[in-house]
């Protein structure tokens, strides 16, 4: 392999890279990036068996090849090179960079130890609007588990078909449910649990590459995203979660007892100012009163807080508790001024949503002792 | 110094169960009543009366003992549904007198009166009304204690028992505190006392005035809270909130020893049943769960497990232990006794979960409703055995 390319461009590819690259990881060869040199082009790829990256850039190649340098020594060195025209050539075990008047040559592996585990071939791909992925995974993805015990729970339930985009994510706590309307129509209908990690991964490269689409094809057990780059296409590769993901729409009460709407902001300034004095997993106690919300917050040898907000609240008075992190985000990822906020009583699941539907936010609180 | 300005008062019923049997059955008043048992068998003494402590007898000493220091004793095994129904009785009396009751023990609690004063007087008053009124509703005594801390009220009780009604203040810590054995301190027990000892240290004056790094020396981060017991300095408050159990559990000894897997699991989901009303009934939710087996060969075996979140409803519970057996070789071995412990208790508000969580909870107390009024056994979980 031999091959001249341009460094900026390079150390833009291997920033995408690094976060699929494996740090701690059983097999060494996966904290490497392998390079791939063929028809005029320089693929690199990195994995950590579950999550694959793949970076095109197109350059100057001289001699086709692949190897697998160290990906966090390989970027630090391409980075500090005192010239932009970078000199890449592999042997079989090491890899020699020039740049200027700069040498280096590091030790690497054989490109055949490094496990591919996608084909990245996007057959059957659908395109959707780099936005709107954007924005609906911003308003699901913290309700996504990160506790692996629960694997099916660590992933999101995506789909998409006709002019809609939707996506579902519950770590049994809360449950996320956004859906968005696409301005193009989708041809077919595509459904799949798809790692909350991935997907948040799919999210930071948009937002690093700037507007554009999105291209996902859903295979038998991989997910492919395909976003376009100035200088060559980036791909995300990921296994699916199999098995079934929680009935949700069981799950949502079709009635509450309980309705009341406040603002937004009003009501996550306070609730953010009471959380402080609800550590160690105290709950932030809302008391409903008759035109009146009292938010409580307790912690035992630490201290308490009390805040009061008028709201228009006709009924039995009741106190309900929660997370306080739980509640906040719920309401923050609604997109009006006004939450509508619905429950039926102290022990079963609350509805944080919009006046219109397109997302809800099942909540379930801490039960309170005393 | 002293930061607290409160009125605390250390209810301690004397000679609690004896009592209550002396009470309802006048005919044993002036005798020596010893309550444990059971009698002659390997038993201990769990409370005795005064007459009974004249000849020597003490708590949690072997009842053969007992017997042959009092033979004249009246020896009765313990009603435990008897003295908790009294129990309940007096917390609420107690109530009457000021919402900040803590209840330590079946037998002790303590009631911060410091608001109560405008309304029945003078702590010494109120005391006084508090014996007047548990002896009317029930026949018995009990000894109070007032001080401005916790612990100061419930050494001044322990120092005028039976009957009697004691006060220490801030100034007593520097007074007549001193000359007092440092066990008379609640949290100085028979070990460290003796620890204590070893280095010379009997009277609570002693365990004040020794350099501290000599206390230090011997126990570690323990001495700084040594030293502030011998000088008062617990200022804990009166709690309304009951102390909480360590664990709650329950056993089964089968009548014939099995390697039945099928009746394992439905005695341990039995079991499970009740530890979890238990745990309930305290309104307490559990984070481990441990599995006990003792195998024919008395060789005894536990396993224990961590709940991702606690409970308090038996799915997860009995889910847990039956994971718990499977690795056990039960299937192979002769079981004898099999046991269900619910440890690492809470009753810290928890988060519900989404999946079922709250069934299982609207459950539970549907469940606990229908057996508060028809018995345990009214309702059954299918599957379940024993008892």
């Amino acid at each position: 392999m031999r091959l001249t390319v341009d460094r900026t461009a390079l150390v833009d590819k291997l920033a995408i890279l690094a976060r699929g690259a494996s740090t701690r990881s059983a097999l060494p060869v996966l904290s490497g990036v392998l390079l791939q040199a063929t028809d005029g082009r320089l693929d690199l790829f990195a994995t950590d068996m579950e999550l694959s990256i793949k970076a095109t850039l197109a350059t100057v190649v001289e001699q086709d090849g692949d190897i697998v340098v160290p990906a966090r020594l390989f970027t630090d060195v391409v980075r500090n090179l005192p010239s932009e025209t970078v000199a890449i050539e592999a042997s079989e075990s090491a890899v020699r960079v020039t740049a200027g008047r700069a040498a280096f040559s590091l030790n690497s592996w054989a490109a055949s130890d490094f496990p591919q585990t996608s084909s990245f071939d996007m057959e059957g791909s659908l395109t959707v609007g780099r936005g709107p992925f954007v924005e609906t995974l911003a308003k699901v993805g913290r309700a996504a588990s990160r506790d692996e015990t629960r694997p099916i729970l660590t992933g999101v339930l995506v789909s998409m078909g006709g002019r809609s985009l939707k996506m579902v994510a519950t770590d049994s706590y809360r449950l996320a449910v956004k859906e968005t309307v696409l301005e193009a129509e989708i041809a077919n209908e595509v459904q799949a649990i798809v790692p909350v990690k991935a997907l948040t991964e799919v999210a930071r490269l948009a937002g690093t590459l700037g507007e554009g689409d999105i291209d996902v094809a859903i295979g038998e057990n991989q997910a492919l995203f395909r976003l376009a780059g100035k200088d060559g296409d980036v791909y995300v590769a990921s296994r699916l979660i199999d098995g079934q993901f929680p009935n949700y729409k069981q799950l949502i009460p079709e009635t509450f007892d309980h309705e009341v709407t406040l603002g937004k902001e009003l009501f996550t300034a306070a609730a953010r100012r009471t959380s402080l004095l609800a550590q160690r997993n105290a709950p932030l106690r809302l008391t409903f009163a008759q035109g009146k919300l009292t938010m409580r917050a307790l912690t035992q040898d630490v201290g308490q807080a009390e805040e009061s907000l008028d709201m228009p609240y006709e009924g039995d008075e009741f106190e309900i508790g929660f997370n306080p992190q739980y509640l906040i985000e719920g309401i923050e990822a609604v997109d009006e001024d006004e939450v509508r906020l619905r429950f039926t009583n102290p022990l079963r699941p609350g509805l944080v949503s919009g006046a219109e539907g397109s997302f809800v936010y099942l909540i379930m609180p801490i039960r309170l002792s005393g | 110094m002293f930061v607290s300005n409160r009125a605390i008062l250390h209810v301690d019923m004397d000679a609690f169960f004896a009592s209550v049997e002396q009470a309802r059955r006048p005919g044993l008043r002036g005798l020596p009543v010893i309550v444990g048992g059971p009698c002659g068998g390997r038993g201990v003494v769990a409370t005795c009366s005064y007459e009974a402590r004249a000849c020597g007898v003490r708590t949690a000493m072997p009842i053969g003992q007992a017997e042959r220091l009092c033979p004249q004793g009246v020896f009765l095994p313990p009603d435990f549904k008897a003295y908790t129904a009294v129990h309940e009785r007096l917390v609420e009396l107690l109530g009457g007198f000021t919402d900040q009751v803590e209840v330590a023990s079946i037998d002790e609690a303590y009631l911060d009166v410091t608001g109560s004063r405008r309304l029945f007087g003078p702590p010494r008053a109120i005391a006084r009304r508090v014996q007047e009124q548990v002896y009317a509703e029930h026949g018995l005594t009990c000894s109070i204690g007032i001080g401005p801390t916790k612990l100061l009220a419930k050494v001044a009780a322990g120092l005028n028992k039976p009957a009697g009604i004691g006060e220490l203040q801030k100034a007593d810590v520097g007074g007549r505190l001193r000359d007092l054995p440092v066990g008379d301190l609640h949290g100085i027990g028979p070990v460290t006392e003796e620890r204590l000892a070893a280095l010379g240290l009997t009277t609570v004056g002693m365990l004040q005035d020794v350099p501290f790094a000599v206390l230090a020396a011997a126990f570690g981060r323990d001495a700084h809270g040594l030293r502030q017991l011998a000088l008062g300095r617990s200022l804990a408050p009166v709690s309304r909130r009951r102390p909480l159990p360590k664990s709650v559990g329950r056993e089964m000894t089968f009548a014939d020893d099995t390697n039945d897997l099928e009746l394992l699991r439905g005695t341990l989901l039995g079991l499970a049943d009740r530890a979890v009303a238990d745990l309930r009934r305290h309104g307490l939710a559990a984070r481990t769960v441990a599995l006990k087996v003792r195998y024919n060969t008395f060789h005894t075996v536990g396993r224990h497990r961590t709940l991702p979140r606690p409970a308090a409803a038996v799915p997860a519970v009995y889910r847990t232990l039956v994971e718990l057996l499977d690795d056990l070789d039960v299937g192979v071995r002769w079981v004898r006794l099999v046991g269900v412990h619910l440890g690492s208790l809470t009753h810290d508000a928890f988060q519900l979960t989404l999946d079922e969580g709250w069934r299982e909870l609207a459950l539970g107390a549907a469940v606990d409703e229908v057996r508060a009024k028809y018995g345990f056994s009214s309702l059954s979980l299918a599957g379940a055995r024993g008892r």
